[in-house]
Protein backbone atom coordinates (compact mmCIF):
# COMPACT_ATOMS: atom_id res chain seq x y z
CA UNK A 1 0.00 0.00 0.00
CA UNK A 2 1.56 3.08 -1.19
CA UNK A 3 -0.07 6.32 0.08
CA UNK A 4 1.17 9.55 -0.24
CA UNK A 5 0.68 10.94 3.00
CA UNK A 6 1.40 14.32 2.44
CA UNK A 7 -0.42 14.80 -0.43
CA UNK A 8 -3.38 13.42 1.77
CA UNK A 9 -2.86 15.81 4.35
CA UNK A 10 -2.57 18.58 1.91
CA UNK A 11 -6.20 17.64 -0.05
CA UNK A 12 -7.61 17.31 3.58
CA UNK A 13 -6.28 20.39 4.15
CA UNK A 14 -7.70 22.37 1.46
CA UNK A 15 -11.19 20.59 1.63
CA UNK A 16 -11.36 21.49 5.64
CA UNK A 17 -13.39 24.24 5.60
CA UNK A 18 -16.28 22.33 4.15
CA UNK A 19 -17.05 20.51 7.40
CA UNK A 20 -17.89 24.35 9.05
CA UNK A 21 -18.97 25.72 5.96
CA UNK A 22 -21.81 23.33 5.91
CA UNK A 23 -22.75 23.74 9.44
CA UNK A 24 -22.50 27.62 9.33
CA UNK A 25 -25.21 27.45 6.10
CA UNK A 26 -27.25 24.74 8.15
CA UNK A 27 -27.15 27.18 11.12
CA UNK A 28 -27.27 30.45 9.27
CA UNK A 29 -30.40 31.75 10.48
CA UNK A 30 -29.47 31.26 13.95
CA UNK A 31 -26.17 32.32 13.55
CA UNK A 32 -24.78 35.68 15.49
CA UNK A 33 -23.08 38.50 13.20
CA UNK A 34 -19.66 37.18 13.97
CA UNK A 35 -19.88 34.27 13.24
CA UNK A 36 -21.72 34.86 9.46
CA UNK A 37 -18.60 36.71 9.19
CA UNK A 38 -16.66 33.68 9.40
CA UNK A 39 -19.10 31.52 7.55
CA UNK A 40 -18.11 34.09 4.56
CA UNK A 41 -14.72 33.89 5.17
CA UNK A 42 -15.35 30.29 5.11
CA UNK A 43 -16.87 30.04 1.87
CA UNK A 44 -13.71 32.27 0.03
CA UNK A 45 -11.07 29.97 2.00
CA UNK A 46 -12.85 27.21 0.62
CA UNK A 47 -12.98 28.56 -3.00
CA UNK A 48 -9.46 29.84 -3.49
CA UNK A 49 -7.78 26.28 -1.22
CA UNK A 50 -9.28 23.72 -3.62
CA UNK A 51 -8.35 26.48 -6.46
CA UNK A 52 -4.32 26.56 -4.98
CA UNK A 53 -4.66 22.62 -4.98
CA UNK A 54 -5.57 22.73 -8.10
CA UNK A 55 -3.28 25.19 -9.92
CA UNK A 56 -0.31 23.53 -7.53
CA UNK A 57 -1.17 19.78 -9.25
CA UNK A 58 -1.06 21.21 -12.59
CA UNK A 59 1.97 23.24 -11.84
CA UNK A 60 0.66 26.43 -12.24
CA UNK A 61 2.29 29.21 -9.85
CA UNK A 62 -0.37 29.44 -7.52
CA UNK A 63 0.76 32.32 -4.95
CA UNK A 64 -0.93 35.62 -6.76
CA UNK A 65 -3.81 33.92 -4.73
CA UNK A 66 -2.26 33.96 -1.72
CA UNK A 67 -2.32 37.07 -1.69
CA UNK A 68 -5.96 37.87 -1.81
CA UNK A 69 -6.77 35.23 0.49
CA UNK A 70 -4.57 36.93 3.17
CA UNK A 71 -6.34 40.56 2.45
CA UNK A 72 -9.49 38.85 2.79
CA UNK A 73 -8.77 37.05 5.38
CA UNK A 74 -7.04 40.35 7.67
CA UNK A 75 -10.31 42.18 6.71
CA UNK A 76 -12.67 39.80 7.23
CA UNK A 77 -10.98 38.55 10.84
CA UNK A 78 -10.18 42.18 11.74
CA UNK A 79 -13.77 43.00 11.28
CA UNK A 80 -14.96 39.96 13.77
CA UNK A 81 -12.57 41.36 16.39
CA UNK A 82 -13.63 44.96 15.65
CA UNK A 83 -17.28 43.52 17.24
CA UNK A 84 -16.04 41.69 19.60
CA UNK A 85 -13.76 43.93 21.33
CA UNK A 86 -15.09 45.65 23.94
CA UNK A 87 -13.23 48.29 24.66
CA UNK A 88 -12.80 51.17 22.19
CA UNK A 89 -9.62 51.93 22.49
CA UNK A 90 -9.01 48.30 20.94
CA UNK A 91 -12.07 48.77 18.27
CA UNK A 92 -9.86 51.66 17.15
CA UNK A 93 -6.97 50.11 17.33
CA UNK A 94 -8.06 47.25 15.00
CA UNK A 95 -9.21 49.64 12.23
CA UNK A 96 -5.77 51.65 12.21
CA UNK A 97 -3.92 48.42 12.15
CA UNK A 98 -5.74 47.19 9.44
CA UNK A 99 -4.84 50.00 7.41
CA UNK A 100 -1.17 49.59 8.40
CA UNK A 101 -1.83 45.86 7.29
CA UNK A 102 -2.89 46.97 4.01
CA UNK A 103 0.17 49.10 3.39
CA UNK A 104 2.29 46.48 4.10
CA UNK A 105 0.11 44.82 1.93
CA UNK A 106 0.86 46.71 -0.79
CA UNK A 107 4.42 47.86 -0.32
CA UNK A 108 5.37 43.82 -0.29
CA UNK A 109 3.52 43.53 -3.51
CA UNK A 110 5.15 46.05 -5.21
CA UNK A 111 8.69 44.76 -3.78
CA UNK A 112 8.52 40.95 -4.22
CA UNK A 113 5.30 40.82 -7.07
CA UNK A 114 2.27 38.83 -7.03
CA UNK A 115 4.62 35.17 -7.91
CA UNK A 116 5.88 35.42 -4.91
CA UNK A 117 5.39 34.30 -1.42
CA UNK A 118 3.42 36.68 0.81
CA UNK A 119 5.72 36.58 3.32
CA UNK A 120 5.32 39.71 5.22
CA UNK A 121 2.25 40.22 5.25
CA UNK A 122 1.27 36.83 6.08
CA UNK A 123 4.20 37.07 9.22
CA UNK A 124 2.26 40.24 10.03
CA UNK A 125 -1.20 38.95 9.73
CA UNK A 126 0.25 36.02 11.92
CA UNK A 127 1.55 38.05 14.41
CA UNK A 128 -1.37 40.77 14.64
CA UNK A 129 -3.95 37.72 15.18
CA UNK A 130 -2.20 36.25 17.51
CA UNK A 131 -1.96 39.00 19.88
CA UNK A 132 -5.60 39.81 18.99
CA UNK A 133 -6.42 35.87 20.27
CA UNK A 134 -4.51 36.90 23.64
CA UNK A 135 -6.05 40.53 24.00
CA UNK A 136 -9.75 38.45 23.53
CA UNK A 137 -8.74 35.70 26.02
CA UNK A 138 -7.55 38.75 28.76
CA UNK A 139 -10.95 39.97 27.96
CA UNK A 140 -12.89 36.91 28.84
CA UNK A 141 -10.71 36.73 32.21
CA UNK A 142 -11.43 40.06 33.17
CA UNK A 143 -14.90 40.68 31.92
CA UNK A 144 -17.78 39.16 33.76
CA UNK A 145 -18.96 35.58 31.77
CA UNK A 146 -21.96 34.10 32.91
CA UNK A 147 -21.33 30.76 31.07
CA UNK A 148 -18.37 27.96 30.41
CA UNK A 149 -16.39 28.57 28.01
CA UNK A 150 -17.19 25.18 26.07
CA UNK A 151 -20.27 27.24 25.39
CA UNK A 152 -18.60 30.28 23.79
CA UNK A 153 -18.19 30.04 20.33
CA UNK A 154 -15.77 33.04 20.09
CA UNK A 155 -13.66 31.26 22.75
CA UNK A 156 -13.26 28.34 19.85
CA UNK A 157 -12.97 30.73 17.07
CA UNK A 158 -10.19 32.44 19.16
CA UNK A 159 -8.34 29.08 19.78
CA UNK A 160 -8.36 28.19 16.05
CA UNK A 161 -6.93 31.42 15.20
CA UNK A 162 -4.65 31.27 17.73
CA UNK A 163 -3.44 27.79 17.38
CA UNK A 164 -3.35 28.27 13.42
CA UNK A 165 -1.39 31.71 13.37
CA UNK A 166 1.26 31.02 16.51
CA UNK A 167 2.02 27.59 14.85
CA UNK A 168 2.84 29.00 11.25
CA UNK A 169 4.40 31.69 12.17
CA UNK A 170 7.56 30.47 12.09
CA UNK A 171 6.33 29.21 8.45
CA UNK A 172 5.62 32.19 7.26
CA UNK A 173 8.06 34.32 8.60
CA UNK A 174 10.54 32.06 6.41
CA UNK A 175 8.73 31.09 3.52
CA UNK A 176 10.62 32.92 1.33
CA UNK A 177 13.43 31.56 2.62
CA UNK A 178 12.28 28.17 2.02
CA UNK A 179 11.10 28.33 -1.14
CA UNK A 180 14.30 30.01 -2.38
CA UNK A 181 17.05 27.81 -0.62
CA UNK A 182 15.25 23.89 0.41
CA UNK A 183 14.46 21.23 -1.84
CA UNK A 184 11.00 20.68 -3.72
CA UNK A 185 10.81 17.41 -1.63
CA UNK A 186 12.01 19.72 1.83
CA UNK A 187 9.22 22.17 0.85
CA UNK A 188 6.39 19.98 0.34
CA UNK A 189 7.36 18.34 4.10
CA UNK A 190 7.80 22.22 5.34
CA UNK A 191 4.17 22.87 4.33
CA UNK A 192 2.36 20.43 5.84
CA UNK A 193 2.59 22.26 9.13
CA UNK A 194 0.14 25.34 7.73
CA UNK A 195 -1.85 22.58 6.24
CA UNK A 196 -1.92 20.67 9.36
CA UNK A 197 -2.98 23.50 11.78
CA UNK A 198 -5.55 25.05 8.72
CA UNK A 199 -7.00 21.59 9.33
CA UNK A 200 -6.88 21.89 13.21
CA UNK A 201 -8.27 25.87 13.03
CA UNK A 202 -11.30 24.46 10.85
CA UNK A 203 -11.92 21.49 13.74
CA UNK A 204 -12.33 24.46 16.07
CA UNK A 205 -13.99 26.82 13.59
CA UNK A 206 -16.22 23.75 13.47
CA UNK A 207 -17.16 23.39 16.75
CA UNK A 208 -17.65 27.38 17.50
CA UNK A 209 -20.20 27.29 14.96
CA UNK A 210 -21.48 23.93 16.72
CA UNK A 211 -21.33 25.63 19.99
CA UNK A 212 -23.13 29.20 18.76
CA UNK A 213 -26.48 30.35 20.40
CA UNK A 214 -28.16 33.49 19.03
CA UNK A 215 -27.70 36.25 21.93
CA UNK A 216 -31.15 36.92 23.29
CA UNK B 1 20.61 24.68 2.27
CA UNK B 2 21.98 22.44 -0.46
CA UNK B 3 23.39 19.75 1.96
CA UNK B 4 20.92 16.94 3.31
CA UNK B 5 22.71 16.93 6.53
CA UNK B 6 21.54 21.12 6.72
CA UNK B 7 18.24 20.28 5.06
CA UNK B 8 18.18 18.09 8.38
CA UNK B 9 19.23 20.14 10.67
CA UNK B 10 17.03 23.28 9.13
CA UNK B 11 13.74 20.32 9.80
CA UNK B 12 14.95 19.97 13.28
CA UNK B 13 14.73 23.33 13.94
CA UNK B 14 12.04 24.71 12.58
CA UNK B 15 10.07 21.82 13.72
CA UNK B 16 11.07 22.57 17.58
CA UNK B 17 10.32 26.14 16.80
CA UNK B 18 6.73 25.44 15.70
CA UNK B 19 5.68 22.73 18.08
CA UNK B 20 7.30 25.41 20.94
CA UNK B 21 4.85 27.85 19.50
CA UNK B 22 2.39 25.65 19.66
CA UNK B 23 3.13 24.46 23.12
CA UNK B 24 2.78 28.29 24.19
CA UNK B 25 -0.27 28.72 22.33
CA UNK B 26 -1.95 25.21 23.25
CA UNK B 27 -0.75 26.53 27.36
CA UNK B 28 -2.27 29.73 27.03
CA UNK B 29 -5.72 28.23 25.86
CA UNK B 30 -5.82 25.58 28.53
CA UNK B 31 -5.05 28.27 31.17
CA UNK B 32 -7.76 31.06 29.92
CA UNK B 33 -10.28 27.82 29.77
CA UNK B 34 -9.53 26.09 33.28
CA UNK B 35 -8.99 29.61 34.97
CA UNK B 36 -12.20 30.98 33.82
CA UNK B 37 -14.12 27.59 34.88
CA UNK B 38 -12.54 28.21 38.31
CA UNK B 39 -13.84 32.35 38.28
CA UNK B 40 -16.96 31.06 37.37
CA UNK B 41 -17.13 28.21 40.02
CA UNK B 42 -16.40 30.41 42.83
CA UNK B 43 -18.74 33.33 41.07
CA UNK B 44 -21.40 30.68 41.67
CA UNK B 45 -20.37 29.55 45.20
CA UNK B 46 -20.63 33.57 45.96
CA UNK B 47 -23.59 33.92 44.37
CA UNK B 48 -25.19 30.96 46.16
CA UNK B 49 -23.71 32.46 49.80
CA UNK B 50 -25.53 35.86 49.00
CA UNK B 51 -29.22 34.15 48.17
CA UNK B 52 -28.79 31.90 51.15
CA UNK B 53 -27.42 35.26 53.10
CA UNK B 54 -30.61 36.65 51.99
CA UNK B 55 -33.18 33.61 52.59
CA UNK B 56 -31.96 33.34 56.27
CA UNK B 57 -32.31 37.39 56.39
CA UNK B 58 -35.95 37.01 54.96
CA UNK B 59 -36.54 33.68 57.58
CA UNK B 60 -35.31 35.72 60.45
CA UNK B 61 -37.53 38.89 59.57
CA UNK B 62 -40.77 36.68 59.00
CA UNK B 63 -40.11 34.80 61.96
CA UNK B 64 -39.83 37.98 63.61
CA UNK B 65 -43.01 39.35 62.59
CA UNK B 66 -44.89 36.49 63.26
CA UNK B 67 -43.31 36.46 67.44
CA UNK B 68 -44.46 39.94 67.40
CA UNK B 69 -47.54 39.15 66.27
CA UNK B 70 -47.89 36.13 68.63
CA UNK B 71 -46.75 38.13 71.77
CA UNK B 72 -49.76 41.05 70.52
CA UNK B 73 -51.96 39.00 70.73
CA UNK B 74 -51.28 36.97 74.15
CA UNK B 75 -51.00 40.48 75.52
CA UNK B 76 -54.50 41.37 73.88
CA UNK B 77 -56.00 38.03 74.49
CA UNK B 78 -54.79 38.20 78.39
CA UNK B 79 -54.28 41.55 79.25
CA UNK B 80 -56.67 43.88 77.48
CA UNK B 81 -59.43 40.85 77.84
CA UNK B 82 -58.98 40.18 80.92
CA UNK B 83 -59.49 43.92 82.14
CA UNK B 84 -62.11 44.05 79.78
CA UNK B 85 -63.87 41.05 81.37
CA UNK B 86 -63.60 42.80 84.84
CA UNK B 87 -64.71 46.34 83.75
CA UNK B 88 -67.98 44.26 82.53
CA UNK B 89 -67.95 42.70 85.81
CA UNK B 90 -68.18 46.07 87.43
CA UNK B 91 -70.63 47.38 85.34
CA UNK B 92 -72.66 44.13 86.16
CA UNK B 93 -72.85 45.22 90.22
CA UNK B 94 -73.06 48.57 89.41
CA UNK B 95 -76.32 47.92 87.93
CA UNK B 96 -77.54 46.29 90.67
CA UNK B 97 -76.77 49.39 93.09
CA UNK B 98 -78.73 51.75 90.64
CA UNK B 99 -81.37 54.15 92.06
CA UNK B 100 -82.52 55.23 88.81
CA UNK B 101 -84.11 54.25 85.33
CA UNK B 102 -81.68 56.51 83.61
CA UNK B 103 -78.37 55.06 85.55
CA UNK B 104 -79.17 51.75 84.83
CA UNK B 105 -79.68 52.29 80.98
CA UNK B 106 -76.66 54.12 80.59
CA UNK B 107 -75.02 50.63 82.75
CA UNK B 108 -76.68 48.49 80.18
CA UNK B 109 -75.44 50.68 77.40
CA UNK B 110 -71.59 50.59 78.85
CA UNK B 111 -71.58 46.65 79.11
CA UNK B 112 -73.04 46.15 75.59
CA UNK B 113 -70.04 49.00 74.36
CA UNK B 114 -67.63 46.18 76.67
CA UNK B 115 -69.35 43.74 74.85
CA UNK B 116 -68.80 44.69 71.58
CA UNK B 117 -65.19 45.27 72.63
CA UNK B 118 -63.91 41.95 74.12
CA UNK B 119 -65.31 40.76 70.72
CA UNK B 120 -63.20 43.15 68.80
CA UNK B 121 -59.89 41.99 70.81
CA UNK B 122 -60.75 38.17 70.66
CA UNK B 123 -61.25 38.98 66.76
CA UNK B 124 -58.20 41.05 66.42
CA UNK B 125 -56.39 38.41 68.58
CA UNK B 126 -57.41 35.89 66.35
CA UNK B 127 -56.47 37.27 62.80
CA UNK B 128 -52.98 37.88 64.86
CA UNK B 129 -52.22 34.44 65.54
CA UNK B 130 -55.14 31.95 64.47
CA UNK B 131 -55.37 29.23 66.91
CA UNK B 132 -56.64 26.51 65.35
CA UNK B 133 -54.05 26.94 62.69
CA UNK B 134 -51.24 25.47 66.00
CA UNK B 135 -53.98 23.24 67.15
CA UNK B 136 -55.91 21.82 63.80
CA UNK B 137 -53.60 22.60 61.39
CA UNK B 138 -54.08 24.46 58.15
CA UNK B 139 -57.27 22.97 56.17
CA UNK B 140 -59.34 24.06 59.57
CA UNK B 141 -57.75 27.06 59.62
CA UNK B 142 -58.63 28.52 56.50
CA UNK B 143 -61.82 26.51 56.93
CA UNK B 144 -62.12 29.11 59.67
CA UNK B 145 -61.12 32.00 57.58
CA UNK B 146 -63.39 31.51 54.70
CA UNK B 147 -66.70 30.57 57.54
CA UNK B 148 -65.61 34.25 58.92
CA UNK B 149 -65.56 35.62 55.26
CA UNK B 150 -68.88 34.22 54.55
CA UNK B 151 -70.58 35.35 57.79
CA UNK B 152 -69.71 39.03 56.79
CA UNK B 153 -72.09 38.09 53.68
CA UNK B 154 -70.19 40.67 51.45
CA UNK B 155 -68.96 37.73 49.08
CA UNK B 156 -69.62 34.33 47.63
CA UNK B 157 -66.46 32.07 48.65
CA UNK B 158 -65.79 28.51 48.86
CA UNK B 159 -62.36 26.62 49.54
CA UNK B 160 -61.64 22.92 48.45
CA UNK B 161 -58.79 20.72 49.00
CA UNK B 162 -57.07 17.62 47.57
CA UNK B 163 -54.50 15.65 49.28
CA UNK B 164 -52.31 14.99 52.57
CA UNK B 165 -51.81 18.35 54.68
CA UNK B 166 -51.11 16.70 58.12
CA UNK B 167 -47.28 16.28 57.70
CA UNK B 168 -46.53 20.01 56.82
CA UNK B 169 -43.56 21.82 58.85
CA UNK B 170 -45.33 24.22 60.79
CA UNK B 171 -43.38 27.22 59.03
CA UNK B 172 -44.97 26.38 55.14
CA UNK B 173 -48.23 26.36 57.11
CA UNK B 174 -48.40 29.27 58.96
CA UNK B 175 -46.97 30.70 55.60
CA UNK B 176 -49.30 29.22 53.29
CA UNK B 177 -52.42 30.44 55.61
CA UNK B 178 -50.63 34.16 55.88
CA UNK B 179 -50.94 34.04 51.62
CA UNK B 180 -53.96 32.33 51.67
CA UNK B 181 -55.61 35.26 53.83
CA UNK B 182 -54.05 37.92 52.28
CA UNK B 183 -55.24 36.91 48.56
CA UNK B 184 -58.45 37.15 50.59
CA UNK B 185 -58.00 40.19 51.78
CA UNK B 186 -57.19 41.65 48.55
CA UNK B 187 -59.55 40.26 46.31
CA UNK B 188 -62.32 42.08 49.19
CA UNK B 189 -60.54 45.30 49.84
CA UNK B 190 -58.71 46.47 46.23
CA UNK B 191 -60.95 44.03 43.27
CA UNK B 192 -64.48 44.56 44.93
CA UNK B 193 -65.38 40.78 43.84
CA UNK B 194 -68.44 39.30 44.36
CA UNK B 195 -66.68 35.20 44.51
CA UNK B 196 -63.52 34.32 45.64
CA UNK B 197 -62.25 30.31 45.42
CA UNK B 198 -59.47 28.94 46.57
CA UNK B 199 -57.97 25.61 45.71
CA UNK B 200 -55.60 23.70 47.75
CA UNK B 201 -53.49 20.61 46.55
CA UNK B 202 -51.14 18.56 47.22
CA UNK B 203 -49.48 15.89 44.56
CA UNK B 204 -46.47 14.02 46.76
CA UNK B 205 -44.11 16.86 47.03
CA UNK B 206 -45.30 19.80 44.54
CA UNK B 207 -48.23 21.53 46.59
CA UNK B 208 -50.48 24.32 44.96
CA UNK B 209 -52.51 26.72 46.47
CA UNK B 210 -54.74 28.77 43.93
CA UNK B 211 -56.70 32.24 45.19
CA UNK B 212 -59.62 33.02 41.97
CA UNK B 213 -61.75 36.08 42.18
CA UNK B 214 -64.18 37.76 39.70
CA UNK B 215 -63.21 41.44 40.71
CA UNK B 216 -62.20 44.20 38.59
CA UNK B 217 -58.24 42.18 38.11
CA UNK B 218 -54.89 43.96 37.71
CA UNK B 219 -52.34 44.30 34.99
CA UNK B 220 -50.34 41.07 35.65
CA UNK B 221 -47.36 42.72 33.54
CA UNK B 222 -47.85 45.54 36.65
CA UNK B 223 -47.51 43.42 39.02
CA UNK B 224 -43.96 41.90 37.47
CA UNK B 225 -42.91 45.74 36.54
CA UNK B 226 -43.27 46.92 40.05
CA UNK B 227 -40.40 47.17 42.22
CA UNK B 228 -40.29 45.70 45.90
CA UNK B 229 -40.56 48.95 47.34
CA UNK B 230 -43.51 49.93 44.56
CA UNK B 231 -45.62 47.14 45.93
CA UNK B 232 -48.47 47.43 48.23
CA UNK B 233 -47.45 46.07 52.01
CA UNK B 234 -49.84 43.19 51.23
CA UNK B 235 -48.57 41.90 48.34
CA UNK B 236 -44.75 42.39 49.64
CA UNK B 237 -46.05 39.79 52.54
CA UNK B 238 -46.57 37.50 49.96
CA UNK B 239 -43.67 37.63 47.72
CA UNK B 240 -41.40 37.50 50.96
CA UNK B 241 -43.38 34.39 52.34
CA UNK B 242 -43.49 32.35 48.65
CA UNK B 243 -39.85 33.43 48.53
CA UNK B 244 -38.86 31.98 52.14
CA UNK B 245 -40.51 28.57 51.05
CA UNK B 246 -38.45 28.91 47.70
CA UNK B 247 -41.88 28.89 46.05
CA UNK B 248 -43.21 30.64 42.88
CA UNK B 249 -45.87 32.81 42.55
CA UNK B 250 -47.66 33.50 39.31
CA UNK B 251 -50.88 35.63 38.51
CA UNK B 252 -53.40 35.53 35.75
CA UNK B 253 -56.35 37.39 34.41
CA UNK B 254 -58.99 34.70 35.62
CA UNK B 255 -61.13 35.36 32.25
CA UNK B 256 -63.89 36.97 32.08
CA UNK B 257 -62.98 39.03 34.67
CA UNK B 258 -60.77 38.75 37.92
CA UNK B 259 -57.69 37.81 38.60
CA UNK B 260 -55.81 34.10 39.51
CA UNK B 261 -52.72 33.85 41.64
CA UNK B 262 -51.27 30.79 41.70
CA UNK B 263 -48.25 29.57 44.28
CA UNK B 264 -46.15 26.79 43.75
CA UNK B 265 -44.19 25.05 46.29
CA UNK B 266 -41.69 21.80 45.92
CA UNK B 267 -41.64 20.36 49.48
CA UNK B 268 -39.49 17.48 48.42
CA UNK B 269 -36.15 20.28 49.89
CA UNK B 270 -38.08 20.47 53.35
CA UNK B 271 -38.31 18.44 55.71
CA UNK B 272 -42.30 17.39 56.99
CA UNK B 273 -43.61 17.12 60.57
Amino acid sequence: MNVDFLQLILTTSSYSAILPLGLGIFKWRSLSFELKILSAYLFLSLLTDITTLQLANNLINNLPLLYVLTVLEFALFSWVYYNIFESFHLKKSVIVIAALFFLVFVISLYQNGVSSYATAPRTVESIVFTIYAIIYFNQILKGNHSFGLEKDAMFWFNGGLLVYFAGSLLFFSLSSFILEHASLEMQRKLFTTPAILNIVQKLLFTIAIWVSQRKK
Amino acid sequence: MGQPTEEINFLLLFLTGTLGLLFLASTLILFVFINQKRMLSQRNKLQALKSSYQQEMLKAAIDAQEKERKRIAEDLHDEVGAVLSLAKLNANRANEYSANEEGRRLNKDTIQFIDDTINNVRRISKDLLPPTLEEFGLIKAIDELVAKVRASNIVRIKFEYRGEFNNLYPEIELALYRIAQELVNNALKHADAGEIEIYLERNENHLTLKVLDDGSGFKVEEIDRKSTFEKGIGLKNIHSRVSMLDGEINYFPNLPKGTAATVELDLSTRIHK
